[in-house]
Protein backbone atom coordinates (compact mmCIF):
# COMPACT_ATOMS: atom_id res chain seq x y z
CA UNK A 1 0.00 0.00 0.00
CA UNK A 2 1.34 3.39 -0.76
CA UNK A 3 0.40 5.98 1.48
CA UNK A 4 1.16 9.81 -0.01
CA UNK A 5 1.45 12.82 2.44
CA UNK A 6 1.70 16.24 1.72
CA UNK A 7 5.19 17.69 2.40
CA UNK A 8 4.64 20.28 4.97
CA UNK A 9 6.49 23.33 5.90
CA UNK A 10 6.46 23.11 9.10
CA UNK A 11 7.93 19.19 9.15
CA UNK A 12 11.30 17.40 7.38
CA UNK A 13 10.51 13.83 7.92
CA UNK A 14 13.80 11.79 9.33
CA UNK A 15 15.20 9.46 7.07
CA UNK A 16 15.88 6.01 9.25
CA UNK A 17 19.53 7.06 9.29
CA UNK A 18 19.17 10.03 10.93
CA UNK A 19 16.66 8.10 13.63
CA UNK A 20 19.58 5.75 13.98
CA UNK A 21 21.56 8.69 15.18
CA UNK A 22 18.81 9.99 17.40
CA UNK A 23 19.62 6.41 18.92
CA UNK A 24 23.29 6.88 19.09
CA UNK A 25 22.75 10.09 20.59
CA UNK A 26 20.50 7.96 23.77
CA UNK A 27 22.44 5.15 24.07
CA UNK A 28 25.47 7.94 24.66
CA UNK A 29 23.04 9.82 27.20
CA UNK A 30 22.44 6.11 28.93
CA UNK A 31 26.15 5.56 29.46
CA UNK A 32 27.73 8.24 29.98
CA UNK A 33 25.77 11.14 30.22
CA UNK A 34 27.22 13.00 27.25
CA UNK A 35 25.73 13.15 24.09
CA UNK A 36 26.07 12.30 20.23
CA UNK A 37 28.37 15.87 19.21
CA UNK A 38 31.45 17.14 17.20
CA UNK A 39 33.08 19.60 17.03
CA UNK A 40 35.19 21.42 14.13
CA UNK A 41 37.96 23.37 15.07
CA UNK A 42 38.84 26.24 12.46
CA UNK A 43 42.74 27.61 13.75
CA UNK A 44 43.32 30.96 12.37
CA UNK A 45 45.71 33.58 12.20
CA UNK A 46 44.88 36.95 11.73
CA UNK A 47 42.24 39.08 13.32
CA UNK A 48 38.95 38.32 14.71
CA UNK A 49 36.66 41.34 16.08
CA UNK A 50 34.14 39.92 18.83
CA UNK A 51 31.64 42.05 18.80
CA UNK A 52 31.63 41.31 14.78
CA UNK A 53 31.92 37.83 14.84
CA UNK A 54 28.67 37.53 17.45
CA UNK A 55 26.64 39.75 14.83
CA UNK A 56 27.99 37.51 11.43
CA UNK A 57 26.46 34.63 13.41
CA UNK A 58 23.59 36.01 14.26
CA UNK A 59 22.43 37.37 11.06
CA UNK A 60 24.07 34.33 9.24
CA UNK A 61 21.79 31.73 11.75
CA UNK A 62 18.22 33.72 11.18
CA UNK A 63 18.83 32.14 7.85
CA UNK A 64 18.24 29.12 8.64
CA UNK A 65 15.23 28.47 10.79
CA UNK A 66 16.05 24.67 11.39
CA UNK A 67 18.65 25.41 13.57
CA UNK A 68 15.64 26.22 16.03
CA UNK A 69 13.86 22.78 15.72
CA UNK A 70 13.40 19.72 17.59
CA UNK A 71 12.56 16.08 16.87
CA UNK A 72 8.46 15.26 17.29
CA UNK A 73 6.43 12.34 15.92
CA UNK A 74 3.51 12.54 13.01
CA UNK A 75 0.04 10.91 13.48
CA UNK A 76 1.51 8.00 10.91
CA UNK A 77 4.21 7.27 13.68
CA UNK A 78 6.60 8.95 11.14
CA UNK A 79 9.55 10.86 13.25
CA UNK A 80 9.72 14.60 11.42
CA UNK A 81 11.97 17.69 12.34
CA UNK A 82 9.72 20.37 13.68
CA UNK A 83 10.66 23.73 12.00
CA UNK A 84 9.81 26.28 14.45
CA UNK A 85 7.31 29.39 13.46
CA UNK A 86 8.38 32.07 11.45
CA UNK A 87 10.49 34.78 13.24
CA UNK A 88 11.37 32.57 16.45
CA UNK A 89 14.49 33.15 17.79
CA UNK A 90 17.21 30.73 16.72
CA UNK A 91 19.21 29.52 19.64
CA UNK A 92 23.18 29.63 19.11
CA UNK A 93 24.94 30.46 21.91
CA UNK A 94 28.89 32.77 20.91
CA UNK A 95 31.46 32.52 24.00
CA UNK A 96 34.51 34.08 23.96
CA UNK A 97 37.46 33.51 25.97
CA UNK A 98 41.51 34.83 26.52
CA UNK A 99 43.54 31.54 26.49
CA UNK A 100 47.29 32.98 26.30
CA UNK A 101 49.73 30.93 27.94
CA UNK A 102 47.29 27.94 28.13
CA UNK A 103 47.36 24.53 26.77
CA UNK A 104 45.15 24.61 23.43
CA UNK A 105 44.59 21.07 23.48
CA UNK A 106 43.75 20.57 26.87
CA UNK A 107 41.31 23.64 26.32
CA UNK A 108 39.97 22.37 23.03
CA UNK A 109 38.99 18.34 24.46
CA UNK A 110 37.33 20.14 27.34
CA UNK A 111 34.77 22.84 24.34
CA UNK A 112 34.37 18.90 23.11
CA UNK A 113 33.56 17.24 26.04
CA UNK A 114 30.78 20.18 27.08
CA UNK A 115 26.87 19.44 26.05
CA UNK A 116 24.81 22.46 24.21
CA UNK A 117 23.81 24.77 26.14
CA UNK A 118 20.18 23.35 26.42
CA UNK A 119 18.09 21.12 24.56
CA UNK A 120 16.96 23.45 22.34
CA UNK A 121 20.76 24.21 21.09
CA UNK A 122 21.94 22.38 17.77
CA UNK A 123 25.22 24.42 17.54
CA UNK A 124 27.14 26.71 19.56
CA UNK A 125 30.50 28.71 18.87
CA UNK A 126 33.26 29.30 21.28
CA UNK A 127 35.88 31.41 20.55
CA UNK A 128 39.39 30.65 22.09
CA UNK A 129 41.79 33.88 21.87
CA UNK A 130 45.23 33.00 22.02
CA UNK A 131 46.71 36.48 21.23
CA UNK A 132 44.98 39.32 18.78
CA UNK A 133 46.58 37.31 15.97
CA UNK A 134 46.00 33.88 16.60
CA UNK A 135 42.23 31.94 17.56
CA UNK A 136 40.55 28.68 17.53
CA UNK A 137 37.30 28.88 16.48
CA UNK A 138 35.64 25.47 18.03
CA UNK A 139 31.88 24.82 16.54
CA UNK A 140 30.15 22.20 18.31
CA UNK A 141 27.34 20.84 16.25
CA UNK A 142 24.42 18.54 17.02
CA UNK A 143 25.29 15.30 15.11
CA UNK A 144 21.14 15.09 14.52
CA UNK A 145 20.95 18.13 12.04
CA UNK A 146 24.72 17.95 10.81
CA UNK A 147 26.83 15.09 9.35
CA UNK A 148 30.69 15.56 9.34
CA UNK A 149 30.61 16.97 5.63
CA UNK A 150 27.53 18.91 5.95
CA UNK A 151 28.83 20.82 9.13
CA UNK A 152 31.60 21.66 7.03
CA UNK A 153 29.82 23.05 4.26
CA UNK A 154 27.52 24.89 7.03
CA UNK A 155 31.12 26.72 7.74
CA UNK A 156 32.43 27.38 4.12
CA UNK A 157 28.40 28.77 3.88
CA UNK A 158 29.10 30.73 6.99
CA UNK A 159 32.61 32.14 5.71
CA UNK A 160 31.09 33.32 2.19
CA UNK A 161 28.41 34.89 4.32
CA UNK A 162 31.20 37.01 5.96
CA UNK A 163 32.82 38.36 3.59
CA UNK A 164 29.82 39.59 1.92
CA UNK A 165 29.24 37.33 -0.97
CA UNK A 166 25.70 36.79 -2.52
CA UNK A 167 24.85 33.16 -0.77
CA UNK A 168 20.88 33.75 -1.68
CA UNK A 169 21.42 31.11 -4.60
CA UNK A 170 23.17 28.78 -2.04
CA UNK A 171 20.64 29.02 0.42
CA UNK A 172 17.50 28.42 -1.46
CA UNK A 173 19.24 25.91 -2.84
CA UNK A 174 19.28 23.77 0.34
CA UNK A 175 16.26 20.87 0.91
CA UNK A 176 14.96 20.91 3.48
CA UNK A 177 12.15 18.32 2.15
CA UNK A 178 12.34 14.47 2.72
CA UNK A 179 9.34 12.50 1.65
CA UNK A 180 7.95 9.95 4.99
CA UNK A 181 9.06 7.00 3.41
CA UNK A 182 5.80 4.89 4.00
CA UNK A 183 5.91 3.13 0.92
CA UNK A 184 7.61 0.14 -0.89
CA UNK A 185 7.53 -2.06 2.81
CA UNK A 186 8.38 -4.99 0.73
CA UNK A 187 11.45 -3.40 -0.76
CA UNK A 188 12.73 -2.29 2.86
CA UNK A 189 11.69 -5.49 4.87
CA UNK A 190 14.24 -7.48 2.20
CA UNK A 191 16.81 -4.95 2.39
CA UNK A 192 16.04 -5.79 6.39
CA UNK A 193 17.25 -9.76 5.45
CA UNK A 194 19.96 -8.38 3.97
CA UNK A 195 21.17 -6.44 7.19
CA UNK A 196 20.16 -9.72 9.52
CA UNK A 197 21.88 -11.71 8.02
CA UNK A 198 24.97 -9.90 7.50
CA UNK A 199 24.66 -9.11 11.69
CA UNK A 200 24.34 -13.12 12.51
CA UNK A 201 27.83 -13.86 10.50
CA UNK A 202 29.12 -10.86 12.59
CA UNK A 203 27.85 -12.85 15.62
CA UNK A 204 29.32 -15.85 14.99
CA UNK A 205 32.99 -15.24 15.93
CA UNK A 206 33.47 -13.51 19.58
CA UNK A 207 34.43 -9.78 18.86
CA UNK A 208 37.23 -8.20 20.04
CA UNK A 209 36.44 -4.82 22.14
CA UNK A 210 38.18 -2.88 24.38
CA UNK A 211 36.78 -2.96 27.60
CA UNK A 212 35.28 -0.01 29.22
CA UNK A 213 35.58 1.54 32.88
CA UNK A 214 32.54 -0.09 34.88
CA UNK A 215 31.10 3.31 36.01
CA UNK A 216 30.86 5.24 32.85
CA UNK A 217 28.17 8.00 33.70
CA UNK A 218 30.59 11.54 33.64
CA UNK A 219 33.39 10.26 31.87
CA UNK A 220 34.70 12.86 29.35
CA UNK A 221 36.16 11.55 25.77
CA UNK A 222 39.74 11.86 25.02
CA UNK A 223 41.54 12.94 22.05
CA UNK A 224 44.35 12.23 20.46
CA UNK A 225 45.32 14.69 17.57
CA UNK A 226 47.82 13.87 14.84
CA UNK A 227 48.15 16.71 12.00
CA UNK A 228 50.06 16.00 8.82
CA UNK A 229 51.51 18.28 6.95
CA UNK A 230 51.07 18.30 2.84
CA UNK A 231 54.27 17.11 1.83
CA UNK A 232 53.78 14.17 4.58
CA UNK A 233 49.80 13.96 3.49
CA UNK A 234 51.15 13.42 -0.43
CA UNK A 235 54.16 10.78 0.89
CA UNK A 236 50.85 8.94 2.75
CA UNK A 237 48.48 9.39 -0.48
CA UNK A 238 51.50 7.97 -2.80
CA UNK A 239 51.96 4.80 -0.29
CA UNK A 240 48.60 3.78 0.14
CA UNK A 241 48.22 4.08 -3.56
CA UNK A 242 51.17 1.40 -3.86
CA UNK A 243 50.15 -0.71 -0.93
CA UNK A 244 46.74 -1.00 -0.95
CA UNK A 245 46.01 -0.03 -4.84
CA UNK A 246 44.90 2.87 -6.49
CA UNK A 247 41.84 5.02 -4.83
CA UNK A 248 42.79 2.48 -1.54
CA UNK A 249 43.09 5.77 0.94
CA UNK A 250 40.66 4.54 3.26
CA UNK A 251 41.36 0.97 3.55
CA UNK A 252 44.81 1.97 3.96
CA UNK A 253 44.23 4.32 6.99
CA UNK A 254 42.25 1.46 8.51
CA UNK A 255 44.55 -1.06 7.87
CA UNK A 256 47.10 1.16 10.10
CA UNK A 257 44.76 2.65 12.58
CA UNK A 258 44.12 -1.37 13.43
CA UNK A 259 47.48 -2.44 13.66
CA UNK A 260 48.28 0.36 16.12
CA UNK A 261 45.22 -0.44 18.33
CA UNK A 262 45.70 -3.92 18.50
CA UNK A 263 48.49 -3.95 21.15
CA UNK A 264 46.15 -2.03 23.20
CA UNK A 265 43.27 -5.12 22.70
CA UNK A 266 46.35 -7.87 23.24
CA UNK A 267 47.07 -5.81 26.55
CA UNK A 268 43.65 -6.23 27.67
CA UNK A 269 43.64 -10.43 26.60
CA UNK A 270 40.79 -9.13 23.98
CA UNK A 271 42.47 -9.33 20.92
CA UNK A 272 42.13 -12.85 19.94
CA UNK A 273 38.23 -11.94 18.49
CA UNK A 274 37.35 -10.54 15.34
CA UNK A 275 37.83 -6.87 14.98
CA UNK A 276 34.23 -5.68 13.69
CA UNK A 277 34.67 -1.73 12.22
CA UNK A 278 31.51 0.37 11.78
CA UNK A 279 32.73 2.70 9.05
CA UNK A 280 30.49 5.86 7.86
CA UNK A 281 29.78 5.65 4.17
CA UNK A 282 28.47 9.29 2.55
CA UNK A 283 25.67 8.61 0.50
CA UNK A 284 25.72 12.38 -1.07
CA UNK A 285 27.42 12.47 -4.62
CA UNK A 286 30.17 15.33 -4.18
CA UNK A 287 27.88 18.10 -5.74
CA UNK A 288 24.74 17.39 -3.48
CA UNK A 289 26.63 18.57 -0.65
CA UNK A 290 25.49 22.09 -0.19
CA UNK A 291 22.22 21.38 -0.72
CA UNK A 292 22.20 18.20 1.71
CA UNK A 293 23.36 20.27 4.02
CA UNK A 294 21.31 19.90 7.32
CA UNK A 295 20.43 16.27 8.50
CA UNK A 296 22.72 12.88 7.81
CA UNK A 297 23.09 11.51 4.40
CA UNK A 298 25.65 8.78 5.57
CA UNK A 299 25.21 4.72 5.29
CA UNK A 300 27.89 2.45 7.27
CA UNK A 301 29.53 -1.09 5.36
CA UNK A 302 31.44 -3.26 8.30
CA UNK A 303 34.79 -4.94 8.10
CA UNK A 304 35.48 -7.66 9.95
CA UNK A 305 38.67 -8.49 10.40
CA UNK A 306 40.30 -12.01 12.24
CA UNK A 307 43.20 -10.98 14.87
CA UNK A 308 45.40 -13.43 13.08
CA UNK A 309 45.88 -11.68 10.08
CA UNK A 310 46.84 -8.04 11.43
CA UNK A 311 50.60 -8.71 11.84
CA UNK A 312 50.25 -9.62 7.93
CA UNK A 313 49.71 -6.12 6.36
CA UNK A 314 49.01 -7.32 2.46
CA UNK A 315 46.49 -9.78 3.57
CA UNK A 316 44.58 -7.27 5.58
CA UNK A 317 44.63 -4.55 3.09
CA UNK A 318 43.50 -7.59 0.63
CA UNK A 319 40.57 -8.11 3.33
CA UNK A 320 39.55 -4.88 3.57
CA UNK A 321 39.17 -4.40 -0.09
CA UNK A 322 37.35 -7.64 -0.76
CA UNK A 323 35.00 -6.69 1.79
CA UNK A 324 33.99 -3.47 0.88
CA UNK A 325 34.04 -4.51 -2.60
CA UNK A 326 30.90 -7.32 -1.88
CA UNK A 327 29.31 -5.41 0.91
CA UNK A 328 28.81 -2.60 -1.80
CA UNK A 329 28.15 -5.60 -4.04
CA UNK A 330 25.41 -6.75 -2.61
CA UNK A 331 24.24 -2.95 -2.46
CA UNK A 332 24.55 -3.14 1.87
CA UNK A 333 25.18 0.27 2.44
CA UNK A 334 21.50 1.29 0.36
CA UNK A 335 19.88 -2.18 1.84
CA UNK A 336 20.87 -0.82 5.78
CA UNK A 337 19.91 2.82 4.64
CA UNK A 338 16.63 1.14 3.12
CA UNK A 339 15.72 -1.08 6.26
CA UNK A 340 16.35 1.73 8.77
CA UNK A 341 13.35 3.21 7.90
CA UNK A 342 11.09 0.82 9.02
CA UNK A 343 13.13 1.10 12.78
CA UNK A 344 11.77 4.47 12.67
CA UNK A 345 8.76 3.30 14.73
CA UNK A 346 10.45 2.25 18.06
CA UNK A 347 11.17 4.95 20.36
CA UNK A 348 15.06 6.27 20.55
CA UNK A 349 15.24 4.61 23.91
CA UNK A 350 13.92 0.72 22.82
CA UNK A 351 15.82 1.32 19.35
CA UNK A 352 19.23 2.08 20.99
CA UNK A 353 19.08 -1.10 22.89
CA UNK A 354 17.89 -3.13 20.18
CA UNK A 355 20.58 -2.11 18.11
CA UNK A 356 23.16 -3.66 21.03
CA UNK A 357 21.21 -7.31 21.00
CA UNK A 358 22.69 -8.86 17.69
CA UNK A 359 26.41 -8.02 18.97
CA UNK A 360 25.42 -9.43 22.73
CA UNK A 361 25.74 -5.84 24.14
CA UNK A 362 28.24 -4.61 21.55
CA UNK A 363 28.19 -2.61 18.64
CA UNK A 364 31.63 -2.84 16.96
CA UNK A 365 35.38 -2.85 18.00
CA UNK A 366 35.77 0.79 16.56
CA UNK A 367 34.07 3.12 14.64
CA UNK A 368 36.10 4.55 11.75
CA UNK A 369 35.54 7.34 9.13
CA UNK A 370 37.54 9.11 6.60
CA UNK A 371 35.84 12.36 5.12
CA UNK A 372 36.78 12.36 1.60
CA UNK A 373 36.87 15.88 -0.45
CA UNK A 374 36.17 18.46 2.48
CA UNK A 375 33.26 20.52 2.51
CA UNK A 376 35.12 23.45 3.28
CA UNK A 377 37.01 24.87 0.46
CA UNK A 378 39.26 28.16 1.54
CA UNK A 379 42.40 28.95 3.05
CA UNK A 380 40.90 31.76 4.73
CA UNK A 381 38.06 32.02 7.34
CA UNK A 382 36.56 35.79 7.60
CA UNK A 383 39.44 37.50 6.35
CA UNK A 384 42.26 35.61 8.68
CA UNK A 385 44.22 33.07 7.42
CA UNK A 386 42.97 29.43 7.99
CA UNK A 387 46.15 26.84 9.65
CA UNK A 388 43.97 23.74 10.08
CA UNK A 389 39.98 22.75 10.28
CA UNK A 390 40.33 19.55 12.54
CA UNK A 391 37.28 17.03 13.70
CA UNK A 392 36.84 15.76 17.17
CA UNK A 393 33.75 13.68 17.25
CA UNK A 394 32.65 12.43 20.14
CA UNK A 395 32.19 8.34 19.59
CA UNK A 396 28.91 7.28 20.89
CA UNK A 397 29.15 4.48 23.01
CA UNK A 398 29.26 1.97 22.87
CA UNK A 399 32.05 1.30 21.07
CA UNK A 400 33.78 4.27 23.03
CA UNK A 401 36.46 4.50 20.71
CA UNK A 402 37.01 5.71 16.72
CA UNK A 403 39.42 6.88 14.75
CA UNK A 404 38.41 10.11 12.12
CA UNK A 405 40.24 11.02 9.45
CA UNK A 406 39.90 14.43 7.42
CA UNK A 407 41.53 16.60 4.28
CA UNK A 408 42.30 20.86 5.05
CA UNK A 409 43.07 21.86 2.24
CA UNK A 410 46.06 19.69 1.27
CA UNK A 411 46.90 18.51 4.74
CA UNK A 412 45.42 15.22 6.48
CA UNK A 413 44.32 15.14 10.12
CA UNK A 414 43.87 12.04 12.12
CA UNK A 415 42.01 11.80 15.40
CA UNK A 416 41.98 9.08 17.85
CA UNK A 417 38.93 9.33 20.53
CA UNK A 418 37.88 7.36 23.44
CA UNK A 419 35.86 7.23 26.54
CA UNK A 420 38.45 8.32 29.57
CA UNK A 421 39.86 5.00 30.70
CA UNK A 422 39.59 2.75 28.30
CA UNK A 423 43.41 3.91 27.14
CA UNK A 424 46.08 4.91 29.32
CA UNK A 425 47.81 8.34 28.44
CA UNK A 426 51.11 6.20 27.31
CA UNK A 427 48.99 3.75 25.39
CA UNK A 428 47.51 6.88 23.46
CA UNK A 429 50.66 8.65 23.00
CA UNK A 430 51.91 5.14 21.66
CA UNK A 431 49.54 4.96 19.32
CA UNK A 432 50.07 8.22 17.66
CA UNK A 433 53.61 7.06 17.45
CA UNK A 434 52.49 3.78 15.69
CA UNK A 435 50.48 5.75 12.94
CA UNK A 436 52.70 8.00 12.29
CA UNK A 437 55.67 5.17 11.39
CA UNK A 438 53.54 2.64 9.58
CA UNK A 439 51.22 5.35 7.88
CA UNK B 1 28.95 -9.44 -24.90
CA UNK B 2 29.94 -7.55 -28.44
CA UNK B 3 30.99 -3.93 -26.88
CA UNK B 4 35.50 -4.07 -27.04
CA UNK B 5 36.59 -1.43 -28.75
CA UNK B 6 38.45 1.16 -26.26
CA UNK B 7 35.63 3.93 -27.78
CA UNK B 8 33.06 1.58 -26.75
CA UNK B 9 34.52 0.61 -23.33
CA UNK B 10 35.26 3.80 -22.58
CA UNK B 11 31.67 5.21 -23.36
CA UNK B 12 30.36 2.77 -21.09
CA UNK B 13 32.44 4.03 -18.33
CA UNK B 14 31.60 7.42 -18.66
CA UNK B 15 28.25 6.61 -18.78
CA UNK B 16 29.08 4.86 -14.87
CA UNK B 17 31.05 7.20 -13.77
CA UNK B 18 28.41 10.10 -14.38
CA UNK B 19 25.71 8.10 -12.73
CA UNK B 20 28.19 7.24 -9.50
CA UNK B 21 29.06 10.76 -9.46
CA UNK B 22 25.48 12.11 -10.21
CA UNK B 23 26.63 14.18 -13.39
CA UNK B 24 25.72 14.35 -16.87
CA UNK B 25 28.05 12.57 -18.82
CA UNK B 26 29.01 15.15 -21.07
CA UNK B 27 30.98 16.42 -17.74
CA UNK B 28 33.18 13.69 -17.18
CA UNK B 29 35.91 13.68 -19.79
CA UNK B 30 37.99 10.38 -20.27
CA UNK B 31 41.56 12.01 -19.40
CA UNK B 32 41.16 13.91 -16.40
CA UNK B 33 41.76 11.55 -13.17
CA UNK B 34 39.19 9.95 -11.61
CA UNK B 35 39.99 11.12 -8.21
CA UNK B 36 40.01 15.14 -9.89
CA UNK B 37 36.14 13.59 -11.09
CA UNK B 38 35.47 13.46 -7.55
CA UNK B 39 35.60 9.80 -6.91
CA UNK B 40 36.79 8.27 -3.63
CA UNK B 41 37.56 4.88 -2.42
CA UNK B 42 33.82 4.17 -2.19
CA UNK B 43 32.86 5.62 -5.84
CA UNK B 44 36.04 3.39 -7.32
CA UNK B 45 34.44 0.57 -5.70
CA UNK B 46 31.22 1.04 -6.88
CA UNK B 47 32.82 1.41 -10.73
CA UNK B 48 34.46 -1.95 -10.16
CA UNK B 49 31.54 -3.91 -8.94
CA UNK B 50 29.66 -2.39 -12.57
CA UNK B 51 32.96 -3.09 -14.41
CA UNK B 52 32.47 -6.49 -13.19
CA UNK B 53 28.91 -7.15 -13.93
CA UNK B 54 29.19 -5.52 -17.62
CA UNK B 55 32.36 -7.37 -18.75
CA UNK B 56 33.11 -9.60 -16.91
CA UNK B 57 36.43 -9.08 -15.13
CA UNK B 58 36.64 -9.11 -11.54
CA UNK B 59 39.56 -6.01 -11.01
CA UNK B 60 39.35 -5.78 -7.32
CA UNK B 61 41.84 -8.72 -6.66
CA UNK B 62 44.22 -6.86 -9.60
CA UNK B 63 46.77 -4.91 -8.29
CA UNK B 64 44.99 -1.57 -8.86
CA UNK B 65 48.14 0.07 -10.16
CA UNK B 66 47.73 3.74 -10.47
CA UNK B 67 48.96 3.95 -14.51
CA UNK B 68 46.03 0.87 -15.24
CA UNK B 69 43.12 2.75 -13.13
CA UNK B 70 43.91 6.71 -13.28
CA UNK B 71 42.00 7.84 -16.17
CA UNK B 72 38.63 6.47 -17.90
CA UNK B 73 40.83 6.22 -20.69
CA UNK B 74 43.43 4.09 -19.52
CA UNK B 75 40.75 1.52 -17.51
CA UNK B 76 38.65 1.41 -20.98
CA UNK B 77 41.95 0.20 -22.43
CA UNK B 78 42.65 -2.10 -20.10
CA UNK B 79 39.25 -3.54 -20.34
CA UNK B 80 39.72 -3.62 -23.89
CA UNK B 81 42.25 -6.13 -23.61
CA UNK B 82 41.35 -8.24 -20.71
CA UNK B 83 37.49 -8.39 -21.01
CA UNK B 84 36.24 -12.11 -22.27
CA UNK B 85 35.56 -12.61 -25.43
Amino acid sequence: MRVSLPYSKNRRYLTGIDWTIGALDAMTRRATGGSNTFQIVLEIKGPLEPARFQEVIAAFVRQFPVLGGRPSRDWTLAPYWKMPRPGSRVPVSVEFTQVEGQDSAALLEESANRCLPDRQSHVAFRVFHVNVSHHFIAVQFDHRLFDATGAETFLGLLHRWAIGEDCSAQIRQISLKEPAHLCDWMKKFEAGKLLVRLLRKFAESPLAVLPRPAALKGRRTRFSIMEFSAEETKAISMRASQEAGFLMFMPYTLAVSLEALAPAFARRGTGGGDYLVSVSVDLRPPEAAPACMFFNHVSFIFFQIPAAILPDRKALLKALRLQMYEQIQCGFPKALYESSMVMRILPLSVLSRLMLKPLRGEFASLGFTCVGKSGYAFDRFMGAELVNLIHMPLVPVPPGIGFFISQSGPKMNAVLSFVEGMLTDEEARRFQDDVRRLL
Amino acid sequence: MDVRSVIDVEQRLIQEVALILCKEPAAIKPDVSLPSLGLDSMGFVELLVVIEKAFGLRLIESGLTREDFETIHALAARISKEAPG
